[in-house]
């Protein structure tokens, strides 16, 4: 193994990181919005919407996250321009976030639903009969409690979504896999090795740090002294 | 001054409420009396919309519901008239007691912070707890966390109190510290409405029991009719099985 | 747009291919719980100096993802065997070294981590109660772990590593960059000769959805049917 190249190529891929970074950070944005409203309609039994939230997170969680890339990124222009859409000019790096966001939506909405059923009935009995709107009911008392049932989910959720940008090369996004596939296929054969243990490092430090973060959120939420448990 | 008509519920296919109709005047303390499962409970929910009736109206001094065209700004109306104490206290679990009983004053009421606390204080006080205002639930007692939560409720200024077995799931000897305190607020004059298993302490309190059975009003009455001079064979035999303890106990 | 006959073609040639994708993944599953076990007996009894080596490996395998580990193993497992194939003066040729080796190794080392932490929790899932009174009624360590614990432990870790089982199968599907043929593998060949790529994706996404279903159906009559009753 040939240390002198490994830390010679290391900066290649640290100024790829911005890209995946931007992915990561749009992606785990607009997948909790999403999970949210997912989360929504689950709860409340809305009609038509209830039961394609279910197939929608059934479908999700059933397939692999490289054959859901695949299927947005040749079907989705071929869906919409049904609708007389054009996305053709997308990027890959956007058909990157809408595979993610798809994809960990669908995870974090069955970490938020459990937390929030977990949230005793009597919680809710009480807000209401003392006349507040679900709303503030939702900002002060069941949301502060869902929190700190939902962080390790969610946690865990912001490290497969990291992980799961490894995967996004293959339709050709030039992030830190994409460095790395092109080193690869450029030295004719040698230093893989180097390449891959450099992309390890590269991905261990951003997760390291993430879990880091998430834990100094599970301390902040852990004020609301739940420790009796919840379901006391 | 409250008025529940002809409240009419079933739960699959099992009449719960038979047509209930009961009225509470102000100042008086209404308490429901019964076996288990004969809808008490289910009653007392209806008033704050807990539970919905299939049929019937409620009517307050000033304000009217109707049960099958109930919209969402009158029930909001008529939950922000009464206030619930119940069986598992239900405090909030994410605050502390002070603000556990400054919360709806400042969300519902919109009075300031200020405001709140001084009023929150006072209420603390008055059942005993003032020095635990900063403590959270899972830090109190069954005993603390019900004297809070009727601290709580009183807190909005309701025109009625709703008690749903509030000493039900207290270790006996933290029983005597909430009955006292009810005791010292239905003294005051405030409005209530009760549900209860302590004998002995509804005859001592209230203005009027209701003896409940299968869903209907089988007698209604002052506390001395009930307990002592009833003529119906059912109260009588659900009486059987609460000891001859009627006189009002010291320890109350 | 869209050719149903090309889909229903190509979901049968992918169908050939499911039967060997289940057996890799209970091969990969069977070995990564073997090793999962060691590394929850290793956890439990902090033997130093392993118990800091396999720290160290578990925050690796959990911080980098499988794919990345897939590489690496690629690359290194050849040359790591034909380093310890001279040594033993055995024949060994670098070249011919099928990749599913890989995928086993891989595979297996990366799941290792998630079952030890099943096992460990289905293990602290049996009440304690339980290990107290078969000690008080005389049971020995071992009587202990296969009479009481270990049934116990078993019901409550088994959805779990069905759980598992379904994660390795979709996982797989990275297998393909390596050149080990599983369903998304197989779709993409099928692809490669019409150029019909939504069709077969879709032709493999149905499987891989008409799989999940079918085993998370079974496992809800697991739960129905054995878990209720213990």
């Amino acid at each position: 193994m040939d240390i002198a190249y490994f830390f010679k190529i290391l900066p290649h891929f640290i100024s790829a990181l911005p890209i995946t970074l931007i992915v990561i950070f749009f992606s785990q944005l607009f997948g909790l919005l999403l999970s949210i409203a997912v989360t929504y309609i689950q709860i409340k039994s809305i009609k038509v919407l209830t039961p394609l939230a279910h197939l929608y997170i059934s479908f999700v969680r059933s397939t692999p996250i490289l054959l859901q890339l695949l299927l947005i990124y040749y079907g989705l222009p071929v869906l919409l321009s049904l609708f007389g859409i054009n996305i053709n000019f997308w990027s890959k790096t956007a058909f990157s976030i809408v595979t993610l966001v798809l994809h960990n939506g669908g995870f974090l909405s069955e970490v938020l639903r459990p937390a929030y059923l977990a949230v005793e009935q009597g919680q809710h009995e009480a807000a209401d009969s003392l006349g507040f709107t679900s709303f503030q009911k939702l900002r002060r008392i069941i949301i502060p409690q869902l929190l700190p049932i939902a962080l390790p989910g969610l946690g865990n959720g912001l490290i497969y979504l990291i992980h799961d940008t490894s995967i996004l090369f293959v339709i050709g996004v030039v992030d830190v896999m994409g460095v790395a596939s092109n080193l690869v296929s450029s030295s004719y054969g040698t230093d893989q090795i180097e390449v891959y243990l450099a992309v390890a490092f590269v991905y261990w430090a951003v997760t390291y740090l993430s879990d880091k973060g998430v834990k100094r959120l599970e301390k902040i939420t852990e004020r609301y002294h739940l420790e009796n448990g919840l379901k006391s | 001054m409250l008025a529940l008509k002809n409240i009419r519920k079933s739960f699959n296919g099992t009449d719960v409420l038979k047509g209930i109709s009961l009225k509470v005047n102000e100042g008086d303390v209404v308490t429901l009396i019964g076996p288990s499962g004969t809808g008490k409970t289910t009653l007392l929910r209806c008033v704050n919309f807990l539970e919905k009736p299939d049929e019937g109206e409620v009517q307050f001094s000033n304000f009217q519901l109707n049960y099958s065209h109930a919209k969402k700004k009158e029930i909001l109306r008529l939950r922000r008239k009464s206030a619930m104490v119940f069986q598992q206290y239900h405090l909030f679990k994410n605050k502390t007691a002070i603000e556990n009983v400054m919360e709806a004053q400042i969300v519902v009421q919109k009075k300031t912070k200020k405001e709140a606390y001084e009023n929150s204080l006072e209420l603390l006080n008055k059942v005993g707890l003032v020095e635990k205002k900063d403590y959270y639930p899972s830090q109190l007692s069954g005993g603390q966390q019900q004297r809070i939560s009727i601290a709580r409720a009183l807190a909005i200024k309701p025109e009625i109190l709703l008690f749903d077995e509030p000493t039900s799931a207290l270790d006996p000897e933290l029983v005597g510290e909430v009955l006292n305190v009810i005791d010292q607020i239905a003294r005051t004059g405030a409005t209530i409405l009760l549900v209860t298993h302590e004998m002995s302490f509804a005859q001592s309190i209230s203005t009027k029991v209701v003896f409940m059975d299968h869903g209907e009003i089988v007698e209604e009455g002052p506390p001395s009719q009930i307990f002592n001079h009833s003529n119906r064979l059912r109260t009588k035999e659900f009486l059987k099985h609460f000891t001859n303890n009627y006189q009002k106990t010291t320890s109350l | 747009m869209f050719e149903f006959n090309i889909f229903a073609q190509d979901f049968l040639n992918i169908s050939t291919v499911i039967p060997s994708t289940l057996a890799l993944a209970l091969l990969i599953l069977l070995i990564s719980i073997a090793l999962g076990g060691v590394l929850a007996f290793i956890e439990q009894k902090r033997v130093f100096v392993l118990w800091k080596v396999s720290q160290l490996f578990r925050s690796f395998l959990r911080g980098t993802p499988l794919l990345v580990q897939l590489y690496l193993a690629f690359y290194c497992l050849p040359v790591v065997l034909q380093k310890a194939a001279l040594l033993a003066y055995l024949p060994f040729n670098q070249n011919d070294f099928n990749p599913v080796y890989t995928v086993i190794v891989a595979y297996s080392v990366h799941f290792a981590v998630f079952q030890s932490e099943i096992i460990r929790g289905s293990f602290l899932s049996v009440g304690y109660g339980q290990i107290e009174a078969a000690q008080a009624s005389g049971f020995s360590f071992f009587q202990t772990m296969r009479r009481i614990i270990i049934p116990q432990a078993i019901i409550e870790a088994l959805p779990n590593f069905f759980n598992s089982y379904l994660s390795v199968i979709k996982s797989l599907s990275l297998a393909f960059l390596v050149g080990v043929v599983d369903i998304l593998a197989k779709a993409k060949l099928e692809s490669a000769l019409n150029f019909r790529y939504l069709e077969s994706y879709a032709a493999a996404a149905t499987a891989y959805w008409l799989l999940c279903s079918i085993m998370t159906y079974i496992l809800g009559i697991y739960e129905k049917l054995i878990r209720k009753r213990a």
